[in-house]
């Protein structure tokens, strides 16, 4: 029951805030949310050194318990949700401060919260999907929060119908495992699938119809489009669900499938390449971006996108691992940028910012401790995190040299894209007409806490021959992965690579963007990576707008069946007519008639 | 119990046609006191009571006036008494007679529901028809001839080749007497199994609704009252999928099992189609008369994939249909009385004038949308579990409605809700707070605890399975 | 006997009286008689009389055919209209024809000789020769005549019919069987003869004319007492010549040329009166219907009282409203508002035709079709069930003329004498009936296998 407490807290802040809300003063409601999501962690870290835990409806539906479990997995990553969750709700105090949907905003963020649990701490598919859903729903009334602009509240559309797009397959696949297993109990899924030796053929089709469930969520290629358009919503919003927590549920769900993963060459492969388009996309398009949440919504997808990679190369602990430090540094990083934009009073684009160091200091060092994690300095979580996954190329099963080389390149461009980001907002002269203002306390002192996690997070896991916290801790609830050995000294010198990989992309960056000596080729390059190489002008042209105008037409086509129906009956009422002018109202005709009607029953009674 | 329960909305119908002046007061007492007596027998049920009992009504022809619940019958009951509730104490300014039509409706759904003999069944079926016809030509609107027409013609050529149907299966099939269990006892093959399977098959595509017979639905609710009482009733008399549940899938599974690939097409065609033209809509009940028509689509691809699940799915999926999809109507009513208009474009940014409104009007387009926790998910979740095990391509077709559903509802709701204030509105009314919190509670407690429902049709799901082979 | 004397004396006593005493009187004697008629129906329910050496056969299919054409009188007696008042019809004459065809029908109902059989049939249609053109209006008139003639003309074939039968059997009592030409020839041309009066396509063309110009309730009278003594005697034909070979086909293209006839032509109609003559075409279809079951009797006899009881009601609504051109659609508008009583009528009585439950037609329609089901006419049944749903159409038309289209004039409809209590009545009748169909059913389960 105390499992089920987990969600039900933040919960009832939802159900309590969004009836009773109105009528608490500012900041009591903050502190309401951020209270319960607190206790929400405290619960977890208990139940967690507890041993965890499990809870269960019987036949909630006909087969179908409804459970919860807290295994290492779930802990884990009930801890980044609730932790993270925690500090961004009282970071929100301060973000929130006046707005006048300020309860409305921590009711939807308790209502976040609470799903995302159910999602993480699901023994079974459906309950998974609960949670999946949920946390769309959040997502989509968190981005549609100033809903008074149309752009807002369709930016929170797109999301929710995009993310359906995923959702469709998540849902098949579960259609197929349950008629493969008869079971949606990942538990009992894995207890099957270890115990068949033969595996159904089609088990490949389930693995890749989940894995569109999870490149909804996460935006990878090609159902990214949503992500960058949720930045509407505010700032916290944006560090929280789209940077965070929700959008690493995909990486979650081929985690907790982990089991189902290993068996399947093929779709691992694919989840890989996906992961690694995605990865160079997201970099490639942060690049030109000027508003700067959206340069770090884009790092986002590619951050999202290497860590597809890794769980498509089979190294499930180190996705997660990245989940972790991506957390950090990318709420961060968020959080950073929401300091940044408070303090200008709204403005969002770089172009009006540069030489803030000056005006924020500590949000100063909060933006380079995010940036350089996010870079891949040595020492710090991101370059750890991150160089694990890279070197997972080479030793696990599903991997190989392209993905090592093409994340290596990725690597580069995000240290550029870091670079730029942090040059562009703090570095060289403030151009904008605002008067920055550092933030308050309740907004600077969760992000002291993120950027301590960015830069010490990674020292979690550490390569050999150090010391390694987070792979056994989450060992037994992941597929045992057999890996390649790999010497310590390629392994070192290969770590070296990538620091080195780093440190040169964070110079050119430097170099790039405090002097502004870019070539000319770079300026076609900026025009397509700021308008993120036209993908959504394309799916508008070829996907969305034909689906739309066919609307139109199957609702023609409708009124033409009803038309038609009305012909057809009107074939009777034309008989009618016809038939009606028979009776002509002489009495010559009907005798005539009369005698007609006996003749033809004589001629065919009698004489045929 | 059982009788007391079936003909006390009848007794308040005809009390309250006499006593206009009293209507709205008969009205919420007499479905108040059904809704205690189904709640109390849907409890009974549960706990083992049987509620069966019959006694000839034409001998001679082997009639009876048999009733009793089954779990199917007890949980749609359930949908019935509550709805109709609902429905009466939101429609507060309807005109008194529809409230007795109301109730009338209510008696022969709840007959319907209970009939365990066929002709009892047909009586009861057709019998629903006349205040449903009525509540349209009274109360209608400009166009409420022609869609009453249109309404009753689908309907009698359906049901009329129905009794024709029903004739043949007791003296082909050499039962006894129209009593579901003599019937079930002879079944009929052959190629007359098959051409009486076509009568029965058209009567409740016709009420399902199926694509190509749908298309009384969307005039029928566009031309009906505002207040939303006749659509949320007309919503209850949606019962096709019923009627395939209990009389045309047990009784003709030869026949059944010949069509079975076809009827999948059109349900997962019926489904996604109308989905998609619910998109195109700009008048609230047609979009919510081809949105309701898309979920029928999926509780037949469900329930003609011949599995339990499906089965469970369908019956569910039509019993929380009925709240929701009631619910909408009567939300639609509420925003008409406020604007004058069913259109959704004059409308927009009212969730900043009428915040509860907007979330009222949220957690129902939710539930409609199949959003899991809410009681539009549980259904939708186990006709997929069936449908695919019958077809996966069929199913596939059939929920992209699930994408579809996200874009037409959404896209409604923000269109009224979001955007740019226009004409304020006013917020949730005494009468609005009672049936929305009503309604909500009842659409968050089938998405949360669906067990209680499910497990009392399982065991009907699956004798019908049985019947079926299984689908697999 | 006593039945038969009853009418007799009902017919004789009302003639003579009308001399002397007024046409109130007049009326209260007649529906006295009928009264009468009733209680000895009901003493001697299920028992067969059989009198002068066979040819009277007072069975129990004849008993309910007596029934339903007292019921069709009454309603018809009882629906008064003001109209008709004002410009003093009824005259006395009126009560004793209605008496005497009454009589001719359940002479004609009675017997299985066919010579006592068209004398019934002449006692039934010389009243109603006459009755069309009581009102001595241009177009009773036409309707009176035009009656007269094609009823000539119907009787010749019938006449023809019994001299064949003759021919073919050497009797004229029914039951007999004979084989060749000229037994098929009688046949044919006994079914054709009887077709007429009961108005099944294309012996029907005198209905809507007839019917249309006659005053209303002798309209009324014709659509339900002369319809049950028609069909008394056609099923006694039918029946006892056996459906084998020729005559099953010529009863089915009769049946399903009527059930389609009658509706598509009916559906056309702007005229309440002539709809309803066409829809009382197609009803001859249904109840003929029944004849393709093996045991038809009660299922045919229970129909006649249910179409009775149905459109004796709609026929008496009309009544109200007819100020001697019909009753257009348009000026049935919001009936309900001007008298709720005529609205319920007309709303029980419309749908009773229509077919829907709970109302008896419904239950009609349902045994007629059960019998030919049980006959195995799957075929027929669909076919004429599948009319009925076109027939719908026209019904809700009557009904959404009535009830859903705003009034021209908004005053109410004066009602009349004993109009309030007849139609109130039918209607309570026809809903009872309906809930529980076995008490009407039970009156006619006894007239099994008693037919010839």
């Amino acid at each position: 029951m105390l499992l089920l407490l987990i969600i039900l807290l933040p919960l009832a802040g939802f159900v309590y805030l969004g009836l009773a809300g109105k009528h608490l003063r500012e900041p009591l409601p903050g502190i309401i949310a951020s209270a319960l999501t607190g206790a929400s962690f405290l619960l977890v870290v208990a139940l967690s050194l507890g041993g965890g835990a499990a809870w269960e409806i019987k036949d909630w539906l006909p087969g179908i318990p409804f459970s919860l479990v807290l295994d290492p997995l779930s802990s884990y990553m009930g801890l980044v949700v609730t932790g993270i969750g925690f500090l961004i709700h009282v970071y929100a105090i301060g973000y929130m401060h006046g707005d006048e949907g300020f309860s409305r905003f921590f009711a939807y963020l308790n209502l976040f919260i609470a799903m995302m649990m159910t999602l993480v701490l699901a023994g079974s598919y459906p309950v998974m999907f609960i949670g999946w859903e949920g946390v769309g729903l959040a997502s989509f009334l968190l981005i549609g929060f100033w809903y008074t602009e149309k752009k807002n509240a369709d930016s929170a559309r797109k999301a929710f119908i995009v993310n359906r797009i995923g959702d469709l397959g998540f849902l098949l696949g579960m259609a197929l495992l349950y008629s493969l297993f008869g079971t949606l109990s990942i538990a009992e899924l894995r207890e099957a699938l270890e115990a068949s030796h033969v595996l159904p053929l089609s088990l490949g089709l389930a693995g890749f119809l989940l894995f569109v469930g999870a490149v909804g969520k996460s935006a990878q290629v090609p159902l990214m489009v949503w992500l960058p358009d949720a930045m509407a919503g505010p700032t916290p919003v944006s560090a929280l669900i789209h940077a965070a927590t929700m959008v690493t549920a995909g990486v979650y769900l081929i985690a907790r499938s982990s089991f189902l993963y290993v068996n399947l060459q093929d779709v691992s492969y694919f989840i890989a390449v996906i992961g690694i388009l995605t990865a160079a996309y997201g970099a490639l398009s942060a690049l030109g971006q000027w508003d700067i949440k959206k340069i770090v919504a884009y790092s986002t997808i590619s951050q999202l996108g290497y860590m597809f990679m890794a769980v498509g190369v089979g190294a499930y602990w180190i996705a997660l691992f990245h989940v972790m430090t991506h957390a950090f540094y990318k709420a961060l990083l968020f959080l950073a940028s929401g300091s940044v934009i408070h303090a200008l009073g709204g403005e969002q684009d770089v172009r009006k910012m540069g030489g803030l160091k000056k005006y924020l200091p500590r949000t100063h060092l909060h933006g380079l401790a995010g940036a350089l994690s996010l870079a891949g300095f040595p020492l710090l979580a991101g370059f750890w995190s991150k160089d694990a996954i890279i070197t997972a190329t080479l030793n696990y099963p599903f991997g190989g040299t392209g993905f090592y080389i093409a994340g290596l390149s990725v690597a580069f461009l995000t240290a550029i894209y870091a670079m730029r980001w942090y040059a562009l907002v703090f570095l060289g002269e403030y151009k904008g007409d605002a008067h920055p203002h550092e933030a308050p306390p309740v907004m600077t002192i969760p992000n002291d806490i993120l950027a301590l996690g960015a830069v010490f997070a990674g020292f979690l896991a550490l390569p050999k021959p150090f010391w390694n916290l987070i792979e056994p801790y989450l060992a037994p609830a992941l597929a045992h992965v057999e890996v390649h050995h790999m010497s310590l000294g390629l392994e070192w010198g290969l770590i070296t690579l990538s620091a080195v990989v780093a440190l040169a992309g964070l110079y050119l960056g430097y170099l790039a963007f405090t002097r502004w000596a870019l070539p000319k080729w770079y300026l076609t390059f900026q025009t397509w990576s700021e308008n993120a190489f036209y993908v959504d002008l394309a799916y508008n042209a070829v996907i969305v707008t034909p689906l739309k105008e066919l609307a139109y037409i199957w609702s023609l086509l409708d009124g033409a069946l009803d038309t038609f129906y009305v012909y057809v009956a009107g074939v009777s009422g034309w008989l009618g007519e016809r038939l009606t002018r028979v009776q002509t109202g002489y009495v010559r005709a009907y005798g005539a008639l009369m005698v007609f009607g006996l003749v033809a029953m004589l001629v065919w009674g009698v004489l045929r | 119990m059982i009788h007391a329960l079936i003909f006390l909305p009848l007794i308040f119908g005809v009390l309250a046609l006499l006593n206009p002046s009293s209507a709205r007061a008969l009205g919420l007492v007499g479905s108040f006191l059904t809704l205690l007596l189904g709640v109390a027998s849907f409890g009974g049920f549960l706990g083992g009571t049987d509620y069966a009992f019959h006694t000839p009504l034409l001998a001679e022809a082997g009639v009876y006036y048999a009733v009793g619940w089954d779990g199917v019958g007890a949980v749609l009951m359930l949908a019935v008494v509550v709805t109709t509730f609902i429905a009466l104490l939101a429609a507060h300014d309807v005109p008194p007679a529809m409230v007795g039509l109301a109730l009338m409706m209510e008696t022969g759904l709840l007959g319907l529901l209970a009939a365990q003999d066929l002709v009892l069944f047909y009586v009861f079926f057709e019998a629903t028809l006349i205040p449903s016809l009525l509540m349209l030509g009274l109360f209608g609107g400009a166009g409420r001839v022609r869609a009453l027409i249109k309404f009753a013609i689908f309907t009698l050529v359906g049901s009329l080749l129905m009794l024709a149907g029903i004739l043949a299966v007791r003296y082909l099939g050499g039962a006894p007497s129209f009593l579901l269990g003599d019937l079930l006892a002879h079944p009929l093959g052959g190629s007359v199994g098959v051409w009486a399977f076509v009568a029965f098959l058209l009567a409740f595509m016709v009420k399902t609704p199926l694509f190509p017979l749908h298309v009384w639905l969307p005039d029928f609710h566009a031309e009906n009252h505002p207040s939303g009482l006749a659509d949320v009733m007309g919503t209850l008399y949606k019962v096709g999928l019923f009627g395939f549940f209990r009389w045309t899938l047990p009784l003709f599974p030869e026949a059944f099992a010949l069509f079975q690939p076809y009827l999948l097409a059109l349900a997962a065609l019926t489904a996604v189609g109308a989905a998609w033209i619910a998109y195109a809509q700009t008048d609230w009940k047609r979009l919510l008369a081809y949105g309701a028509l898309s979920h029928m689509g999926i509780g037949a691809l469900g329930l003609f994939s011949g599995t339990p699940e499906g089965a469970v799915g369908a019956i569910f999926l039509l019993a929380a249909s009925a709240v929701y999809t009631g619910g909408l109507f009567l939300f639609a009513g509420g925003l008409y009385r406020r604007f004058g208009t069913m259109d959704l474009r004059p409308t927009s940014g009212l969730a900043k004038s009428a915040p509860a409104l907007a979330a009222l009007g949220l957690i129902l387009v939710l539930a409609m949308v199949g959003l899991p926790g809410l009681s539009g998910f549980p259904g939708e979740f186990m006709n997929l579990l069936g449908a695919w095990q019958a077809s996966p391509s069929w199913t596939f077709v059939g929920f992209l409605a699930v994408i579809a559903a996200a874009a037409y509802a959404l896209n409604a709701y923000q269109q009224v809700f979001h955007n740019a204030p226009e004409r304020p509105a006013a917020d949730l009314d005494a009468v609005e707070w009672q049936w929305g919190t009503l309604a909500t509670l009842v659409i968050v407690f089938m998405g949360v605890y669906p067990k209680l429902f499910t497990s009392a049709i399982l065991p009907a799901a699956e004798a019908l399975a049985a019947v079926l082979g299984g689908g697999r | 006997m006593t039945t038969l004397w009853i009418l007799f004396l009902t017919a004789l006593v009302t003639t003579f009286s009308g001399f002397f005493a007024p046409p109130r009187t007049i009326k209260a004697l007649t529906l006295v008689g009928m009264a009468a008629t009733l209680v000895s129906l009901a003493f001697g329910w299920g028992e067969t009389v059989v009198a002068y050496g066979g040819m009277y056969t007072f069975d129990a299919f004849a008993q309910g055919i007596t029934l339903v054409m007292v019921v069709g009188a009454m309603i018809a007696l009882l629906a008064d209209c003001d109209y008709h008042k004002r410009l003093g019809w009824p005259a006395f004459e009126y009560y004793p024809l209605v008496a005497f065809a009454v009589l001719g029908g359940h002479v004609m109902a009675s017997t299985p000789h066919l010579g006592v059989m068209i004398v019934g049939l002449e006692i039934l249609s010389i009243p109603l020769y006459a009755l069309a053109a009581s009102r001595r209006s241009e177009r009773g008139f036409e309707a009176s005549l035009k009656y007269f003639l094609l009823g000539a003309v119907a009787a010749a074939f019938f006449l023809y019919g019994i001299a064949l039968y003759f021919g073919a059997t050497g009797g004229f009592v029914l039951g007999a069987q004979g084989s060749g030409l000229v037994w098929a020839a009688a046949v044919m041309m006994l079914m054709a003869g009887l077709a007429f009066k009961a108005a099944l396509v294309p012996f029907h063309w005198w209905t809507p004319d007839v019917y249309q110009g006659s005053p209303s309730p002798v309209t009324l009278f014709m659509a339900t007492a002369v319809k049950a003594a028609a069909f008394a005697a056609f099923a006694r034909v039918v029946v006892s010549v056996g459906l084998g070979g020729p005559a099953f086909y010529a009863l089915a293209a009769l049946v399903l040329l009527t059930v389609f006839w009658g509706n598509l032509v009916a559906m056309v109609q702007g005229e309440a009166k002539r709809m309803l003559a066409y829809s009382s075409v197609a009803h001859a279809g249904y109840i003929a219907v029944a004849l393709f079951g093996p045991n038809p009797a009660p299922a045919l006899g229970y129909y006649l009282l249910a179409y009775a009881l149905s459109t004796g009601l709609a026929f008496a609504v009309l009544a109200q409203l007819d100020e001697g051109e019909g009753v257009p659609l348009r000026s049935l508008a919001g009936l309900w508002g001007r008298s709720p009583l005529l609205g319920l009528g007309w709303t029980v009585a419309l749908l009773s035709l229509a077919g829907l439950p709970p109302l008896v037609g419904f239950w009609g329609k349902y045994m007629v079709f059960l019998e030919a089901a049980r006959g195995g006419q799957y075929l027929i049944v669909a076919l004429a069930l599948f009319a009925a749903a076109i027939a719908a159409y026209y019904y809700l038309r009557l009904l959404g003329a009535a009830l859903f289209s705003k009034a021209e004039k908004a005053e109410p409809v004066a009602l009349s004498g004993s109009a309030p209590v007849g139609i109130a009545l039918a209607t309570v009748l026809v809903v009872l009936l309906g809930v529980l169909p076995g008490l009407g059913y039970g009156l006619f389960t006894a007239a099994s296998a008693i037919i010839r």
